[in-house]
């Protein structure tokens, strides 16, 4: 029994252990069990979120799209003024390129007579046109005729300038394109060169790392990466540089999760759209549709095989690979890589010959490629701004239609560059110093067709076209002039420039002087306009009273002025150069207060135009007074303090201005086309020594020669009278310094004697009687 | 529309003219003063349209001629489609090619009277005014457009005066 007793015990005591060490695994099992269970819903979770997460940026970002800012197309008519080399500067500006015969869209051919055109498809705003080839024919500088496939034309329009694009915050720029708009040869050639097993991988690929180790260990630099296009992707998406292994990972899984997602043409397409490819000042230049547009100037369609190959090799680092900096080193990187697509049966024989012959091609002049006007484009964002939510401006693909004209803008910005180097050149200041602002703008519809808002154009920062505002010197005494007209005053009026001292109610005894220190007398109105002399100005503003002026500044301007005190009168009142072109609009367009504007249309993704900007006028002048305040500007050029400028006597009006102590120097103006505003000064306020006439003006003269004139008409009124310019007295060319004015019938202009012009007894007698 | 005028109207129809335009001016100073009272009046030197046929009024060169010609042409067609944005668009597209010529204005105006925009249709009305003195037949058309406009502002007496002087000029 013991024995048997025993066996049981013994039994028990040998079950025990395995009981426990049962239980000990049954334990550890449970215990893995739940850890596995914990880690698996952990990285589930972690795994659904990150699907989540870069499926929404991957959806996300397919459909944000910047809104596309055009500039105004050129139209070409007949009798129209454009030469044969003007139009060809115009294609080059846009990137066509003359070949000698038209096999593509986006080329020219030249005749001695005649430009062949093979225009590029373009959806303008009210539809869309298809890409075709016309010719045009010049005779005496004008196209004479307009032929295309279908017999003459009467009007057709180039495509309009890509001139830039509401990126979002983070600065990145891009031209979407679409699966069928992704080049076969750009496709192709990302396989070869980035990742040769795309077609094949779910995203990651060792295969890919270990061919691309050989390569380079064979080439001695690192000529193939490892990482798959996805896997660049998910790192352009999500991730930054840093090289850790907890990012490489996340970077595999993320690729894995995209590659299951979608299809292969889409991560392509998501690839070509989004790699960065170089920087312009804060603007980041992202995928093949824009690069195309930035380092060529042409639509990625347009692109040579040359030209594709060199994008292909910016992609490995745009900086290293910068065209523009280091041009020997990323055009041997191009050869490779043509050597490469030509190993791979990418392209024939010839087809690399060519393209290794060809020269990089790429625009001498990144402003100009990206046809990038910040400056214009942030007062197209500030009129924007008004009907649409930021968001919608940066990811809608928006298409906004201005009134920008690329070669106006070119000018205005070379003339400001150029005059102010030579300012400082000639005056020996600091060079570099000096700033501008200036503005070109339609006289009867208001539309800006060039704002530049700074010294160089293509830094962005801080634009004082519209945000500097500055006191405005005499630019303000039009307004004091126009009030007078309208109060009864003529051209001859007498006024007195004589010394003043005013008093206002509150504030201390304001006395005023001439700019020669000296004063004139008792002298006819147009003078005292068009010498800008401030005791006549002054005097004149009093018998009016300030209250009548400003109120006539609010009706032109839209605005209050700061300034309640006489000082107004001299342009001791702040404002910007966008408003002072307001100002000038009311004159420039014969009455109209003429609101400038830079949007015309603004259409959504779908083509349906969403926003019209209309011309806005509202008529503020009688059509007399204008006509009257506009001879005196013209006058004011020609006689007074504009006449230094070489175009003074060929049909413009305009007013110099210049603040105190020489701080701010001004020109606003117009002909019979456009009106012109031009600032320069000191950023820091202080004195430049340049007076209205020294500094501006010079300016617009440079404006003038490259853009030339459109002379203003001869007046209309129906009693015109020479009379002196000095003395206001009738009198004619042959005795004295005559100009031409209007003036209304009852007024009778005493004659010069001695100039052989006979008075009527009536007016000789009541002369006779104003004696006694 | 293109109907020619009588480029010699009576001293009356001047007179007329004259005192209409001035009436038009002053409306316009109830929204914005163009000329502020308590002070003298100012010399009225411009001339009613007919008085200053002869002063040299530049005509629009043949140049920016067949291009509006066929923008016009394109806006009345979608006019008659009922499609007043493109009519608009149209017209905007000659303005800025030919940006002086009144007939362009005239019609941008009765664009934008179907479209009831009145203070538009007002406003293109009078820069055609100015733009056509001295042009009897395009100065007769922007009145009688005028007039129309008028007339929507409820101003209908206003209208029938103006329609009165120009639809009697002889054509």
């Amino acid at each position: 029994m013991a024995k048997q007793a025993q066996k049981p015990n013994r039994g028990k005591s040998a079950q025990q252990p395995r009981r426990r060490s049962i239980n000990l695994w049954r334990a550890l099992f449970k215990l893995i069990f739940y850890a596995g269970l914990l880690i698996s819903i952990a990285v589930s979770g972690y795994l659904i979120h990150v699907d989540r997460t870069i499926t929404e940026t991957f959806e996300g970002r397919r459909w944000s799209v910047p809104a596309q800012i055009y500039a105004q197309p050129l139209e070409l008519y007949v009798g129209s003024s454009l030469n044969r080399a003007d139009l060809k500067d115009e294609l080059e500006r846009l990137g066509y390129r003359s070949q000698t015969n038209l096999i593509h869209p986006g080329t020219f051919e030249e005749h001695n007579q005649s430009l062949r055109i093979y225009l590029r498809a373009f959806r303008f705003m009210q539809k869309a046109r298809a890409s075709q080839r016309i010719t045009i024919h010049f005779k005496n500088n004008q196209i004479s005729r307009i032929s295309g496939a279908q017999g003459n034309l009467s009007l057709v329009r180039l495509d309009p300038a890509i001139i830039g694009s509401f990126f979002p915050s983070h600065g990145e720029d891009r031209i979407i394109l679409t699966p069928n708009q992704v080049p076969e040869l750009l496709s192709q050639g990302l396989k070869a060169i980035e990742d040769r097993n795309f077609d094949q991988h779910a995203g990651f690929s060792l295969t890919g790392i270990a061919r691309a180790f050989i390569v380079n260990l064979r080439a001695g630099e690192r000529q193939q990466g490892g990482s798959t296009l996805t896997q660049q992707l998910v790192r352009s998406y999500f991730l930054n540089n840093r090289r850790t292994i907890e990012r490489k990972l996340k970077e595999v899984a993320m690729a894995v999760i995209l590659d299951a997602r979608f299809s292969k043409e889409d991560l392509l397409t998501a690839y070509v759209n989004e790699i960065f490819l170089g920087q312009n000042g804060n603007r980041a230049i992202h995928g093949f549709g824009l690069g195309a547009q930035f380092y060529f100037n042409k639509p990625l369609s347009e692109l040579e095989i040359h030209e594709t190959a060199t994008l292909l090799a910016i992609i490995r680092g745009p900086s290293f690979y910068n065209p523009f900096r280091h041009p020997k080193r990323t055009l041997e990187r191009r050869n490779r890589i043509l050597d490469i697509l030509h190993r791979d049966q990418i392209i024939d024989d010839k087809a690399i010959y060519l393209a290794q012959k060809a020269k990089l091609n790429v625009v001498s002049n990144h402003r100009r490629g990206g046809t990038y006007y910040p400056a214009f484009t942030d007062q197209v964002r500030a009129e924007l701004k008004l009907r649409f939510p930021v968001p919608a401006l940066s990811s809608e693909g928006l298409r906004i239609f201005t009134t920008l004209k690329p070669h106006t803008q070119e000018n205005v910005q070379t003339a400001v560059y150029q005059t102010l180097s030579q300012i400082e050149t000639r005056r020996t200041l600091q060079q570099g110093k000096l700033e501008a602002a200036a503005l070109v703008a339609d006289s009867q519809t208001g539309e800006i067709h060039a704002l530049v808002g700074s010294r160089n154009g293509e830094i962005d920062g801080f634009n004082r076209a519209i945000n500097a505002h500055r006191p405005v010197g005499s630019l303000i005494k039009p307004v004091i002039y126009l009030t007078a007209l309208e109060s009864g005053f003529d051209l001859i009026s007498p006024i007195e420039d004589k010394p003043v001292t005013i008093t206002p109610e509150f504030g201390d005894p304001w006395t005023p002087k001439n700019f020669n220190g000296k004063s004139a007398g008792t002298i006819p109105l147009l003078r005292g306009l068009a010498q800008s002399l401030n005791l006549a100005s002054v005097n004149l503003g009093t018998t009016l009273g300030l209250p009548v002026i400003q109120q006539r500044f609010e009706n032109l301007t839209g605005l209050q002025p700061d300034n309640r005190y006489p000082s107004f009168m001299l342009g001791a009142e702040s404002m910007s150069p966008l408003q002072i072109l307001e100002l000038y609009s009311n004159f420039a367009s014969g009455g109209f207060r003429t609101t400038p504007k830079t949007v015309i249309a603004v259409l959504n993704a779908n083509h349906q135009p969403i926003s019209q900007h209309r011309f806005k006028l509202e008529q503020t002048i009688a059509s007399n007074h204008v006509a009257t305040l506009n001879r005196a500007l013209e006058i004011a050029m020609s006689n007074g303090t504009g006449r230094s400028s070489p175009y003074a006597k060929q049909g413009i009006a305009g007013k110099t201005g210049t603040s105190n102590n020489n701080r701010d120097s001004w020109f606003a103006g117009f002909d019979n086309a456009s009106v012109f505003v031009v600032w320069t000064g000191h950023d820091d306020n202080t004195p430049t020594g340049l007076t209205g006439a020294t500094g501006a003006l010079t300016i617009w003269n440079a404006i003038a020669k490259s853009e030339g004139l459109s002379p203003l008409l001869p007046s209309r009124s129906s009693r015109l009278v020479d009379i002196e310019f000095l003395s206001g007295l009738r009198a004619n060319a042959d005795c004295a310094d005559v100009v031409q004015i209007p003036l209304p019938a009852e007024s009778r202009p005493q004659v010069k004697p001695g100039c052989g012009i006979k008075t009527r007894l009536s007016d000789r007698l009541r002369r006779w009687f104003s004696k006694q | 529309m293109n109907e020619p005028l009588n480029p010699h109207p009576t001293a009356k129809a001047r007179n007329i003219a004259m005192a209409l335009s001035w009436a038009s001016l002053l409306t316009a100073c109830t929204s914005t003063p163009i000329k502020p009272e308590g002070l003298p009046p100012a010399p009225q030197e411009s001339r009613p349209p007919a008085s200053a046929a002869n002063h040299g009024v530049p005509k629009p060169t043949n140049s920016p001629h067949s291009a509006t010609e066929i923008l016009l042409a394109r806006a009345q067609e979608t006019k008659q489609q009922g499609d007043v944005l493109a009519t608009i668009s149209h017209l905007e597209r000659a303005v800025r090619i030919d940006p002086r010529n009144p007939r362009l204005w005239i019609a941008l105006s009765q664009a934008h009277l179907s479209n009831r925009d009145l203070s538009a249709a007002n406003q293109y009305v009078r820069k055609a005014i100015a733009l056509s003195h001295g042009n009897l037949a395009q100065s007769s058309q922007a009145w009688l457009q005028l007039a129309n406009v008028r007339e929507a502002q409820g101003k209908a007496s206003e209208a029938a005066s103006i329609r009165a002087k120009y639809q009697s000029t002889p054509g």
